[in-house]
């Protein structure tokens, strides 16, 4: 049955009166749609117009926030005005408040929906607010860009890396905080293992930054000892990810207290079922300079052994090959050849 | 069940000016097969209105019981219009008897109640002098949709019943409630509005809405109800598409006729129905009436050729749903398939929730999805794949969300799991949700290239 008839049906029930009253909305709604439009272009010059979105970003509800947000991210960034460049800062301080009150089972607030498909447009909206703010380049931003870091292997760590030793103490501070922390999600209770990893990560991509000298001023003695001190703890994480990420660190630091640890940790990492993973894991020992970390048995006996060799799936674009353990196994052993 | 087993007309009875007369039914009931399940009797007076009283008293013999009901006629300031109670059981029926007692053909406003659901006839005409039994027990059973896709509830055994005039000409209704064994009727009659109902306005599909859409050369049938209440704002309808006059404001776009849709060329054009009739006010007993003409209508989408088949209906989700205030995305028929799968993902896991048999399902989706389940090395079980527009925002999924472009999977796993999902899915370039905003419930991974920054 064609949907418009069931659409029909849904739209007949309002009762006679307001049936009149609605045949005014089509009016009422053009004008508003024309000042929604036009507020981003003119969010540099107008006054009207960023008030209409600071008055947006202040809602109590979210989705008109997003509005505020979406119609920004249509702006080139270095036109935003001082002021609103201030509220979006504002405002993500206190979504994330709110996303870590809910983490922590605080308050069930509301301004925060939940988990699972119903909060992919929250999700949405706290991705573009948070892009806005990474854009902006503010290094007062930085505590805040640390607070919403909360997966592996994304962009938004390699912002924070980037700058260096500035960001370096923000980072600490966090680890540190969230070592006493407990969280909740649909599906899991216990530490906050993702935020854990996404700060090792960024850790990891500092390192390597430095040993690139990509970084003004580098690294020095010190900063290195603090990420190892900060780090440390986590290898004791009930997560083997979590461990798995702080080893990878560690090792890029040349934190030789912990080889015997570490190695094993990789080894394990080898191990796993999904070749996928051993990838991702040979893809990192593949930065690491140290062979006292790498468990090298292991990776030889990948380099011959693996089922795995990059062939061609079936039916795909030849682009996408199946993993290439063994090459990538062979690459990490001609680091060492004395070994 | 109730079955018409026969009729008797009896002998014209003269009644003299303020006479009374006495009428014993049981010889004429005699002339029928025996026994009965139940019967009803039907006294037409064919005098002035407002001039004849009748009573019926039923007498239960064995019980001595009497039950009488009160037979009354226009002018006596009730009989315009009812709502009573009916109730069905084993033992029970309700019948409504409408009589027009004009010489015109009268429109009858109807409802019945039950359970909170509102059931419409929207095209009762009684002819002259008609009655009209309505058994509620076969309009319950019969399960037909009313013109707002409701029934009544079928296993609804009270409820109410309501009617009222919509031309100003003289009915007479009566609701019986019959108990069968006990050979007892009960009648319920109420003095509600001494005035016709008022029209009030016109209703169209989607009247006030933001449109609907539709393809070049479509034929669409639109039904055109007139609005009416009673004095206690009580709404009732009644179908006039037939009777309405239709007009298209651009005709290069979509014709109409008696309520026939044809669209013509892509554009938009609004369709309206327009109908003239009366509103009442009692003024000291009489009703005054004036005429008035209201119109509804709906704006018609013309939009890109169809498909021909529930690739049309998806599309028009699309709009229904834009996935953009500014620029939404419209699919193309070539833009689904019925068919694409993977080594390891079949249509059907690709497609599962949804509505119709065809996706969308990106080229680059499918070969990312495939090589993440290659490199995973395990089973991997789809939550959700493709999204109709409809479903999306059921579930509360981002108006533009990729699953509706056909470019993402929400995979299911678990604490354990989830870590090792998400980076072998980015490992195969995709961007991935993160965990404190999905839940470990699931990894949700897509292939729209550039991911958010903290993905």
């Amino acid at each position: 049955m064609p949907k418009q008839l069931v659409t029909f049906g849904a739209n007949l029930f309002g009762l006679p009166k307001k049936l009149t009253r609605q045949r005014w909305l089509p009016i009422l709604l053009v004008p508003a749609l024309y000042l929604t439009g036009s507020a981003c272009q003119l969010i540099a010059q107008d006054e009207t117009s960023s008030q209409s979105v600071l008055r947006k970003l202040d809602s109590p509800n979210w989705k008109v926030r997003y509005e505020a947000v979406h119609s920004l991210s249509t702006v080139p960034l270095d036109r935003i005005v001082p002021e609103v460049r201030q509220r979006l800062m504002t405002l993500l301080a206190a979504e994330n408040k709110a996303k870590w009150d809910k983490l922590r089972g605080i308050t069930p607030d509301n301004t925060y929906p939940t988990s699972g498909p119903a909060s992919e447009r929250w999700s949405e909206y706290y991705a573009a607010l948070l892009g806005i703010v990474v854009g902006l380049h503010e290094e007062q931003a930085l505590p805040l860009l640390v607070d919403s870091a909360d997966s592996t292997m994304s962009h938004l760590n390699t912002t924070i890396a980037a700058y260096g030793a500035a960001a370096l103490p923000f980072v600490l501070d966090r680890l540190k905080e969230l070592s006493t922390l407990t969280v909740k999600m649909p599906g899991y209770s216990g530490p906050p293992i993702q935020s854990q990893m996404a700060l090792a990560d960024i850790l990891a991509q500092m390192i390597l930054l430095d040993q690139n000298h990509k970084l003004d001023p580098p690294l020095t003695a010190n900063n290195y000892e603090e990420i190892l001190q900060g780090l440390h703890p986590l290898l004791l994480s009930p997560s083997s990810y979590v461990q798995f990420y702080a080893a990878i660190t560690l090792a890029l630091g040349v934190d030789s207290r912990d080889a015997n640890t570490i190695r094993k940790i990789f080894a394990q990492q080898l191990a796993s079922p999904s070749p996928g993973e051993r990838i991702i894991t040979l893809q990192k020992l593949s930065e690491i300079s140290d062979p006292a970390f790498i468990p090298l048995a292991k990776v030889k006996d990948l380099a011959e052994n693996d089922p795995f060799f990059g062939q061609p799936l079936p039916g795909l674009n030849p682009l996408f090959r199946g993993p290439a353990v063994r090459r990538l196994a062979k690459r990490v052993l001609q680091k060492f050849p004395d070994n | 069940m109730i079955r018409h087993v026969g009729s008797i007309r009896v002998a014209s009875l003269p009644v003299g000016p303020y006479g009374t007369v006495d009428y014993s039914l049981a010889a004429a009931l005699n002339e029928l097969p025996l026994p009965l399940p139940f019967c009803s009797i039907r006294i037409q007076y064919s005098g002035a209105p407002g001039s004849m009283e009748v009573e019926v008293s039923s007498v239960e013999a064995r019980s001595d019981l009497v039950v009488d009901a009160r037979v009354e006629n226009e002018g006596n300031g009730w009989a315009g219009s009812g709502a009573n109670p009916w109730h069905l059981d084993q033992n029970t029926e309700s019948i409504l008897f409408l009589t027009n007692e004009s010489s015109q053909p009268a429109r009858i406003g109807f409802q019945v109640t039950a359970q909170g659901i509102h059931y419409y006839l929207t095209q009762l005409k009684l002819q002259p002098h008609e009655t009209r039994a309505i058994n509620i027990r076969l309009l319950r059973d019969a399960q037909l949709a009313d013109f707002r896709k409701s029934k009544i509830p079928v296993a609804a055994t009270d409820g109410s019943v309501s009617w009222i005039r919509l031309d100003n000409v003289p009915v007479m209704g009566r609701l019986l409630v019959i108990t069968r064994h006990a050979g007892m009727s009960s009648s319920y009659d109420c003095c509600i509005c001494p005035c016709p109902n008022s029209f009030e306005g016109v209703e169209v599909p989607n009247n006030g809405g933001n449109g609907l859409a539709f393809f070049p050369g479509s034929s669409i049938n639109f039904g055109a109800t007139a609005v009416y209440v009673d004095c206690n704002d009580t709404p009732y309808t009644y179908d006039i598409t037939n009777t309405a006059t239709w007009v298209s404001s651009d005709t290069a776009v979509a014709t109409v006729q008696a309520g026939l849709v044809t669209t013509i060329a892509v554009g938009q054009a609004t369709v309206s129905a327009f109908y003239w009739d009366y509103q009442y006010i009692s003024v000291s007993g009489s009703c005054s009436s004036s005429e008035v003409q209201e119109n509804g209508y709906c704006q018609i989408k013309v939009t890109n050729p169809g498909c021909g088949n529930d690739r049309d209906s998806i599309i028009i989700e699309y709009y229904d749903y834009p996935t953009s205030s500014s620029n939404p995305y419209i699919p193309v028929c070539p833009s689904f398939t019925n068919s694409a799968s993977t080594a390891h993902f079949s249509f059907a896991e690709l497609n599962v929730n949804q509505e119709y048999g065809w996706a969308i399902l990106l080229r680059g989706f499918l070969n990312g999805l495939e090589a993440t389940r290659v490199s995973y090395n395990q089973a991997m079980t789809v939550n959700s794949g493709y999204r109709e527009p409809a479903y999306n925002a059921d579930i509360g999924g981002a108006p533009a969300s990729p699953h509706v472009f056909g470019d993402a999977a929400d995979i299911a796993s678990g604490q354990t799991t989830w870590q090792g999902l998400h980076d072998v899915a980015k490992a195969n370039g995709a961007c991935v949700e993160p965990e404190s905003e999905s839940g470990s419930t699931h990894v949700h991974m897509d292939w729209r290239g550039t991911c958010p920054s903290n993905w």
